[in-house]
């Protein structure tokens, strides 16, 4: 139930953005870092958000599956997930701390650790539509 | 889009207030000087404010070289235990949060931006409930991570380390002035290393109208004993630190 925490603060992001204004739909990407379990998020995301007094029936809730993508600094090499094996303790630490990633993987052209994460680290809120 | 990453409206920024609003001291342990001792400091102060029968925390934020799992001998086999976030393993009555938990030992190079996501979903995630003090091991510099606590962390009242050494009290005031600058609080000034109080350590105190804590000897026992609890409390070190206690609350 880490997934809880991490919609806690999108709760309290739309608060701040909605104001007096009147929720319509939120559209949030999730990483495939983070590996977020998309059934628990949305349960935490609904229960939190009615707690805040949301009329979840008219709010359009919708998530957006974003593959990693990582990207070499030392030789520019671009690579998916599907491409590095990872056991299931390094995909759990790694859906903690996405960032932990490059204790356990190094560029598979290069062998560097130095490298970016270009997409797919974690919860992203994409877009929020307001009345 | 209009959030993500690193952005001013990362919802992470706003849970960390209150992921910290049950601690009433939160004390990042700072010198912009590597090798002053910041990290043995950090676990004495914690086991000596345990001793004393107050709830503690200790968040290690040397995020690329974290060491307060094994200063407390704690075991990587230990967890943090998921529920509503990540509540933090307990050991020697500390609570203890680290990176090391998701990294076992492996090293872990990054980047600035890197190092400051990892800070973030940190505090974002941790559930540390109910504490008297949270003591937070900082990494050496002025960086990312001093500069997300000191920006996000408002309670955040800084202890600061230096040793006599002139190129340690030379990078101490460079701290105090930027600390002074943004108007932040701090608890005072460490000396550590040190049998005896030194003038130029007293004199920086003066300088910038802090609190001389006091010196802190330099104790082989405590680099034997590294990780070995009673061996630690034993330590004149450990003794000097119990003296200091009384400048921690706010």
């Amino acid at each position: 139930m880490h997934e809880w925490a991490l919609a806690e603060g999108v709760v309290r992001y739309l608060s701040n953005v909605v104001g007096e204004g009147k929720l319509k739909s939120v559209k949030i990407g999730l990483g495939e870092l983070q590996s977020v379990d998309e059934e628990v998020f949305r349960f935490a995301l609904t229960e939190l958000m009615r707690a805040e007094g949301y009329e979840l029936s008219e709010v359009s809730l919708s998530f957006v599956r974003r593959p990693a993508r990582l990207q070499c600094r030392k030789c520019g090499y671009s690579w998916s997930l599907s491409e590095v094996s990872l056991s299931d303790d390094e995909r759990e630490a790694i859906h903690f701390v996405p960032e932990v990633i490059h204790a356990y993987v190094a560029c598979p052209k290069c062998g560097s650790r130095d490298f970016e994460v270009v997409e797919g680290r974690g919860v992203e809120i994409i877009e929020v539509v307001v009345e | 889009m209009i959030g993500s990453g690193l952005r001013e409206e990362d919802p992470r920024k706003l849970l960390v207030e209150e992921r910290l609003a049950k601690i009433a001291n939160v004390i990042p342990v700072m010198s912009p000087k590597g090798g002053v001792g910041k990290t043995l400091i950090s676990t004495l102060i914690a086991l000596a404010i345990a001793e004393n029968n107050f709830s503690v925390g200790i968040l290690d934020l040397d995020i690329t070289n974290p060491s307060i799992h094994v200063t407390l001998n704690l075991s990587l086999d230990e967890k943090p235990l998921e529920s509503k976030g990540v509540i933090p393993p307990e050991v020697h009555r500390i609570k203890v949060m680290s990176i090391a938990y998701y990294t076992r030992g492996r090293p872990l190079p990054l980047r600035g931006s890197e190092i400051t996501e990892v800070v973030r979903e940190i505090l974002a995630i941790t559930i540390w409930g109910d504490l008297d003090y949270l003591i937070i091991d900082t990494p050496p510099g002025m960086s990312d991570v001093h500069l997300e606590i000191l920006d996000n962390v408002r309670k955040a009242k800084p202890l600061i380390v230096t040793t006599p050494h002139i190129l340690s009290i030379n990078s101490v005031r460079s701290l105090l002035t930027i600390l002074k600058e943004a108007e932040i609080p701090v608890i005072g000034l460490l000396e550590n290393m040190s049998e005896s109080p030194t003038d130029a350590v007293i004199n920086l105190c003066r300088e910038f109208k802090i609190n001389y804590l006091g010196n802190v000897p330099l104790d082989s026992l405590l680099s034997l004993g590294v990780g070995n609890i009673p061996i630690t409390k034993k330590t004149r070190a450990y003794d000097s630190i119990v003296k200091i206690l009384k400048y921690l609350k706010s």
